[in-house]
């Protein structure tokens, strides 16, 4: 009595006497979970691959007459299979091995009745040992252990005896505790570190009776090529492994969140304790831009939102009435003429905070300095605009492993689009070209089978060297490209002549013709940033030459081929949308024309990094300076005019990520006494304002204006958005953008790159304490390309101090830097600037992660 | 080169050898000759030969008469060779002054002899085939053992080998040749015995065009000395197989997997390989067939489990050895992911001769069921150790008297340990069953790798689980729960009770453990870890009993050798 329905060629599987269709090719427990039917498990996860170690999601199958014992993770459904999960062996199997799993976890209270009444200093009956009580274990209210053995109803009384591993707690390395007496080996925490973060930080030591969890180098995460992504901990079944911050909080209650510190858009679930602090951020598996995954900034970097908040008005640094507030504010906007004026937008508002800004400071109130408070720089957007009508690139994350290629460009995603460059080692895994452009030594270097080490102002004749044999092998064959615009590009690339290019920048020639038949032959996604590049024209001229290859390499309207932007803030893209210009471009206009500064500046200040702030002369030239800000630090800093508003725990809207991704935001916890949104105080000042077009009752009715008014929203329902994202549908019209390639050659000076990688060689790194953590000292290598070695009759294995223009000072060994001239490459490790961060005197730290800059080195001496 | 050419090259060099000028001595230098001191002997006769040119001194392979080591046999000018078991420095010059002198044999030191056709024997040496242990013998995939030198490819042709794989290349196609191994009833000698013929039309029938046919020689089984044999001994019997297990399923690549320190079987394994290369038995269009195949060794590091088939190739592609879940099976997804094919080296060892003689000549050796011959290991309490090829069909009570010899003590034969670690006891009662797959297991044993080590009456039979159990725990790979803390628990109940300190459910408990193991465990390590308590207990109970009444006298035995401390909390 099966069928089979062919159209969506489901299979009818028999589970404990129910007919239900599962999907061809899924596992036993995945089909049994789509029907709600449990199956207890510990080493299965939906996010991982099955490994059908535990054990404990034994059921019989029958399949042709044929019974047998399997384990439902690894076993796929077949059609006409009976399945029973229930029955009295299965459970006494699931018993035995239960049995034996607890002899190596603390059970005296998961086996007893009481374990749900005791209290941590309750006097225990059966004497168990305080270390060994669920109450003394931080995920004593969401352990899956607790829930799993509930489900195989144990007895009080188990024959085997226990042994507590005695093993050290690791409490020693930035944000994690490890404490592998709790662990069951089941794994997921490897497997998720192999698997789905290509990072291979943990391993399994050991085997048989001892195998267990650890580092796969050294004993300290910040020497095995750890991230500190906390995918580990998320995976954890039981206390083993935890966020060291807020671990014995409980969780009164949980928010679906959007990360608000870089555009990802990774969806976050937010716990929160009755004291309404967030306590917990873990991955949500069904974030379809992250797929359960976070990073170290998105999962550690909120402990901001929880403290020294600021709840009133403050003018001149005195509470004032939030009445008051808005009556102040709305005299300063009539008292200054709009040219005077400069609004700079938060890089972390939502879609509605920015639509109404821009309708009443711009439209209204005809300011034009209206731009978001971030660093990105606005070529990219330009440059994105010419070349393909749109200024937000395309593609989902998750293609970027269907193409053949990734480029990745002036870009270190691993730190600052940490998802991104998840993706891109996953592809890299699979087997894809992973083809980087960069003269740093970053993460995504080590995962790249082809780096191209360059200097930065130099890439655009590389790209436009394989544009060129692009063109000449279209020229022969135009079969070969997939362009419409080919005449064009023959006629702007006649005067190129790629072997001169190649010869100029350093490159083999036969690098760049391997690269151009790649990029030809396969699609290609492009993943590019303006890291390093200082100069306007550097940067038009880098942007217009990769976008050109873009097109030439028939990417464009390829639906495995994306094109992502590498840029901060975490919805700069929806601030586009919503039509608000980046910061850059303004100043870069006073600084052009002229003009007066702005005397009055509002400020939305959460999420801008500090050196944004710092370094804006708006601002700090303003006469009057009205900052909307979360953070009490705020007050006695010079500021007039200062409203709460709300931040990442409390704000709820809509933002858009890298994909065009629109996604909603929960807020985790109230806002108290004076702290607004965004939105309600531009709409109050607008009533005060008489402006009457700017009256909205709440965020959906906003968001209908959106609907209305912005392209690409039309039809978008704001209450299913809460549900699920809806990704914008980017029309690229490819544009080929000519630009005057000709390069004004410039003395350059030794320049010193700084690279940061999660691993390097043991022999080089020493773990030291400092107190009662771990601290990294590394052996200072100076790789310095042989024309200066030469210049400075330098041998390797000297020891040589630098000294840079800033002031810079460093010290180190040297080694031969291959592939680029007239430079120094030095290379970090990523654990140390994990230290930095956890000890951070700013507590929104996500913003101010060291970059990866370049240093002028004015001086060089052979110590 | 066509193979007459090689052949032709191979038997010159063969006949020069045994031509009527020529005095070839052969000094047997497997792993037991080498135990034995014949590397000593080698270089006395070197240095005792050096000024004599028609004195040729070579290392051939061990015959497996472990207990005759060190072993030589001398062909004299006659054409006649005569074997001398159990030498020493001193009798080696004895035989060899002797012979220089006389021209005869030292009768008094000589095991047997072997005459070439056509020529009258010695008087007072027995016949070599005549002799116990070996007339009870049956040599297929052993034939060339002692004969040749293993790292000798033109020996081994000169023997008749590659013929098989000539016929295959020449007049078979792959399909013929499948069937040839389908008829001819092999199977599996790794231990479940599963037609092998079977088993590659699974792998011949996918359309992938990489496929991998693996050899597995981990060989981490106590007792168990013949997988290591073969390569130690003739590695082209089995290099041969693997080529023509190659054609026959159509596979791209070979491996043979070996565990990393079992030294002389990697050495001679390579050789072997660079070898066919080097004759073009090997690599790109085979003797000009068209036909193209590689094969390389891969090592594991010290574990077991990586002899589990979905382990090894966790091993070869680097990771951890640890077993995969199945399915998807090795057929279709397999050694990086490509469809792979898993035989043991005796079971490809046979190949060569069913591909030359024929699968009916092969299929009437043995018993119905189990056709062809075992190669089977006697060590322990038994007079004879060593590995012998038999027939299929002989009883395990002939095997130890006729072939072994008896108990080696005074004593009576107790029980056998078969099937290495994970196979359990044979007790006495069970001695009357036949070498065969399927009668053996009737009785719940398993002949699995061949290896069988006798213990007489003195032996505590719980202490022998406990060591056993001991090794199961040590192996175990770690992944999979029942497994890792099963043997870890059952260890260390089975040492309380002989530490006199049992409690009353003890093997109650143990029964439970292993119960889970058996249904819950991954892989056959856990699945199997309970049978060697389980078949001891059905043949020694009351020593069980004995043991459980708290005052079993523990003989045994260093606990400090027997129970692992790297593997347990």
């Amino acid at each position: 009595m099966t069928t089979t329905d062919n159209n969506n060629k489901l299979t009818t599987i028999n589970l404990n006497g129910k007919y239900i269709n599962a999907k061809p090719g899924q596992t036993i427990i995945q089909a049994a979970m789509d029907h709600g039917v449990y199956i207890p498990y510990l080493c299965y996860h939906p996010g991982l691959d099955p490994y059908g170690a535990c054990r404990m999601c034994v059921v019989e199958t029958e399949v042709n007459g044929r019974k047998s014992i399997q384990a439902s993770c690894t076993t796929p459904v077949s059609d006409g299979m009976v399945i029973t999960s229930t029955q009295d062996d299965i459970k006494d199997l699931r018993q035995g091995i239960m049995d034996l799993l607890i002899t190596e976890h603390p059970h005296g209270c998961l086996t007893c009745h009481r374990i749900e009444l005791c209290g941590p200093q309750d006097v225990c009956q059966r004497h168990v040992s305080v270390t060994d009580r669920c109450t003394t274990c931080p995920k004593n209210e969401r352990c899956e252990l607790k829930d799993t053995i509930r489900s195989t109803e144990l007895d009080m009384r188990t024959p085997l005896n226990y042994n507590r591993r005695d093993l050290p707690i690791h409490s020693d390395d930035p944000f994690y505790d490890r404490d592998y007496n709790l662990c069951i080996v089941c794994v997921r925490c490897v497997r998720v570190c192999d698997e789905v973060r290509v990072d291979n930080a943990l391993t399994l030591k050991q085997r048989s009776g001892i195998a267990i969890v650890g580092t796969a180098s050294g004993n300290s995460l910040l020497e095995s090529g750890c991230e500190f992504c906390g995918a580990c901990i998320d995976m954890c079944p039981t206390g083993a492994l935890v966020e060291r911050d807020y671990k014995w909080e409980k969780k009164e209650k949980k928010a679906t969140t959007i990360c608000s510190n870089c555009p990802v858009g990774c969806q976050i679930i937010s716990e929160s304790n009755k004291f309404n602090k967030v306590i917990r951020l873990i991955g949500d598996l069904a974030g379809e831009a992250n797929q359960g995954q976070t990073c170290m900034r998105g999962k550690f970097a909120y402990d901001y939102v929880n403290e020294k908040k600021l709840n009133y008005v403050h003018q001149n640094n005195n509470k004032i009435s939030y009445e008051d507030g808005i009556n102040e504010l709305a005299l300063l906007i009539g008292k200054y003429p709009k040219e005077s004026i400069s609004v700079y937008a938060s890089p972390r508002s939502t879609n509605e905070d920015y639509y109404l800004s821009k309708m009443l400071f711009k439209d209204k109130l005809g300011i034009k300095n209206l731009s978001l408070l971030s660093n990105n720089s606005d070529e990219i957007f330009e440059s994105l605009y010419k070349a393909t009508g749109n200024a937000t690139g395309k593609g989902e994350f998750s293609n970027i492993n269907k193409s053949d290629n990734i480029v990745l460009s002036l870009g270190n995603p691993s730190e600052m689009q940490n998802i991104v460059a998840m993706y891109a080692k996953q592809a890299s895994r699979a087997g894809k070209n992973l083809i980087v452009i960069d003269p740093r030594e970053t993460e995504m270097t080590r995962y790249s089978n082809n780096w191209i080490r360059i200097h930065p102002e130099n890439i655009y004749k590389l790209l436009n060297a394989v544009s060129k044999i692009i063109v000449d092998q279209a020229k022969e064959s135009p079969e070969t490209i997939n362009y419409p615009n080919l005449d064009l590009a023959i006629a702007e690339f006649s005067s190129f002549d790629s072997l001169k290019i190649a010869k100029d920048i350093g490159i083999d020639d036969e690098e760049i013709k391997n690269l151009a038949s790649l990029l030809s032959e396969g699609t290609s996604s492009f993943i590019f940033g303006t890291d390093l590049l200082n100069q306007r024209d550097d940067k038009d001229l880098y942007l217009s030459s990769l976008l050109n290859l873009y097109h030439l390499t028939g990417n464009i309207n390829n639906k495995e081929s994306s094109l992502i932007p590498l840029i901060n803030g975490a919805n700069q893209i929806g601030a586009i949308h919503m039509g608000i210009n980046g910061a850059q471009n303004i100043n870069n206009n006073y600084e052009n024309q002229n003009k007066d500064r702005p005397k009055l500046c509002l400020i939305f200040e959460d999420g801008a990094e500090a050196a944004t702030i710092k370094n804006n002369n708006d601002i700090n030239n303003a006469e009057v300076k009205v900052l909307f800000t979360n953070k009490k630090e705020y007050i006695n800093k010079d500021y007039d005019l200062i409203f709460p508003v709300t931040d990442f725990s409390s704000r709820a809207g809509t933002y858009i990520n890298l994909e065009n991704r629109i996604q909603y935001t929960n807020s985790s916890v109230n806002t108290k006494d004076d702290v607004k949104e965004v939105w309600q105080i531009i709409n109050d000042i607008s009533k005060k304002l008489k402006i009457s077009e700017i009256d909205f009752q709440n965020k959906n009715e906003i968001f209908k204006d959106i609907s209305k008014n912005i392209n690409g929203f039309a039809l978008i329902d704001y209450d299913n958005l809460k549900n699920e994202s809806i990704t914008i549908n980017n029309k690229l019209t490819p544009s080929f953008v000519i630009k005057n390639y000709s390069s004004n050659e410039k003395k350059e000076k030794i320049r010193l790159y700084q690279g940061r990688v999660l691993i390097k060689d043991s022999d080089d790194i020493d773990i030291i304490k400092n107190g009662d953590m771990n601290e990294v000292n590394i052996k200072t290598i100076l790789e310095i390309s042989s024309d200066i070695l030469n210049r400075f009759e330098i041998k390797e294995g000297a020891l040589v101090k630098l000294t840079g223009s800033s002031g810079y000072e460093i010290k180190g060994k040297v080694k031969v830097l291959n592939n680029l001239n007239n430079s120094i490459s030095i290379t970090n490790l990523f654990g140390e600037m994990a230290i930095e961060m956890q000890n951070s005197d700013d507590k929104d730290w996500s913003m101010n992660i060291p970059k990866l800059d370049y240093e002028i080195i004015e001086d060089l001496k052979v110590e | 080169m066509d193979f007459n050419q090689l052949k032709n090259i191979s038997s010159e060099e063969w006949d020069n050898l045994n031509s009527e000028n020529t005095i070839w001595i052969r000094v047997g230098y497997g792993a037991s000759g080498q135990a034995a001191g014949a590397e000593e002997i080698f270089n006395l006769l070197k240095d005792l030969s050096s000024d004599n040119e028609n004195i040729i001194i070579s290392l051939v392979g061990s015959m497996g008469l472990s207990y005759a080591e060190p072993l030589i046999d001398i062909k004299s000018n006659d054409g006649i060779r005569v074997f001398y078991n159990n030498v020493t420095p001193d009798i080696t010059k004895e035989i060899y002054n002797y012979l220089i002198q006389k021209n005869i044999p030292l009768s008094k030191y000589v095991l047997g002899q072997i005459v070439p056709n056509g020529r009258n024997p010695i008087d007072g040496i027995p016949e070599l085939d005549k002799i116990e242990p070996l007339k009870y013998t049956k040599q297929i995939a052993t034939k060339n053992f002692g004969n040749i030198s293993p790292t000798n490819i033109n020996h081994y042709i000169a023997n008749g080998g590659y013929e098989g794989l000539n016929t295959a290349l020449t007049t078979l196609d792959p399909d013929k040749t499948l069937n040839q191994v389908k008829d001819s009833g092999l199977r599996g000698r790794g231990g479940a015995a599963f037609s092998t013929g079977i088993k590659w039309s699974f792998l011949a029938g996918n359309n992938s065009n990489i496929k991998y046919i693996l050899c597995n020689c981990e060989e981490g089984d106590p007792g168990a000395f013949n997988d290591k044999g073969i390569l130690e001994n003739d590695p082209h019997m089995l290099l041969e197989g693997l080529i023509l297990a190659g054609y026959a399923t159509g596979a791209s690549n070979g491996h043979i997997f070996i565990r990393d320190g079992h030294e002389i079987p990697i050495e001679n394994s390579r050789k072997a390989i660079q070898q066919a290369y080097d004759l073009n038995l090997l690599g790109e269009n085979i003797l000009g067939t068209g036909f193209s195949y590689d094969v390389e060794v891969s090592l594991t590091g010290d574990s077991y489990v990586a002899g589990e088939e979905t382990a090894l190739m966790e091993a070869i592609e680097g990771k951890r050895s640890m077993p995969r879940f199945k399915p998807p099976f090795p057929a279709a997804y397999g050694l990086w992911g490509k469809p792979s094919n898993i035989n043991n080296v005796k079971t490809l060892s046979y190949v060569p001769y069913i591909i030359k003689e024929g699968s009916d000549k092969y299929k009437s050796i043995g018993s119905e069921s189990s056709s062809g011959t075992a190669i089977v290991c006697l060590s322990g309490h038994i007079k004879r150790p060593g590995m012998y090829e038999i027939e299929m069909g002989m009883t395990i009570k002939n095997l130890l008297n006729n072939i072994g010899g008896g108990s080696s003590t005074n004593n009576d034969i107790k029980l056998l340990q078969t099937g290495g670690p994970l196979g359990g006891v044979l007790g006495k009662e069970d001695f009357d069953v036949k070498i065969d797959f399927d009668e053996m297991s009737k009785v719940g044993a398993i002949l699995g790798s061949g290896g069988i080590i006798v213990a007489d009456s003195t032996t505590d039979v719980v202490d022998l689980i406990r060591t056993l159990v001991a090794f199961n725990q040590f192996e175990s790979c770690g992944k999979c729960f029942p497994c890792r803390l099963g043997n870890t628990h059952m260890l260390d109940i089975l040492n309380r009770i002989c530490n006199s300190r049992p409690n009353e459910n003890d093997m109650d408990v143990i029964k439970k453990i292993g119960n889970s193991m058996k249904t819950g465990s991954l892989c056959g390590h856990g699945q199997l870890g309970y049978s060697p308590i389980a078949s001891a207990i059905k043949y020694f109970k009351d020593e069980f009993d004995l043991a459980l009444s708290a005052n079993h006298p523990v003989d045994s035995n260093d606990e400090e050798m027997i129970l692992p401390t790297r593997t347990r909390p």
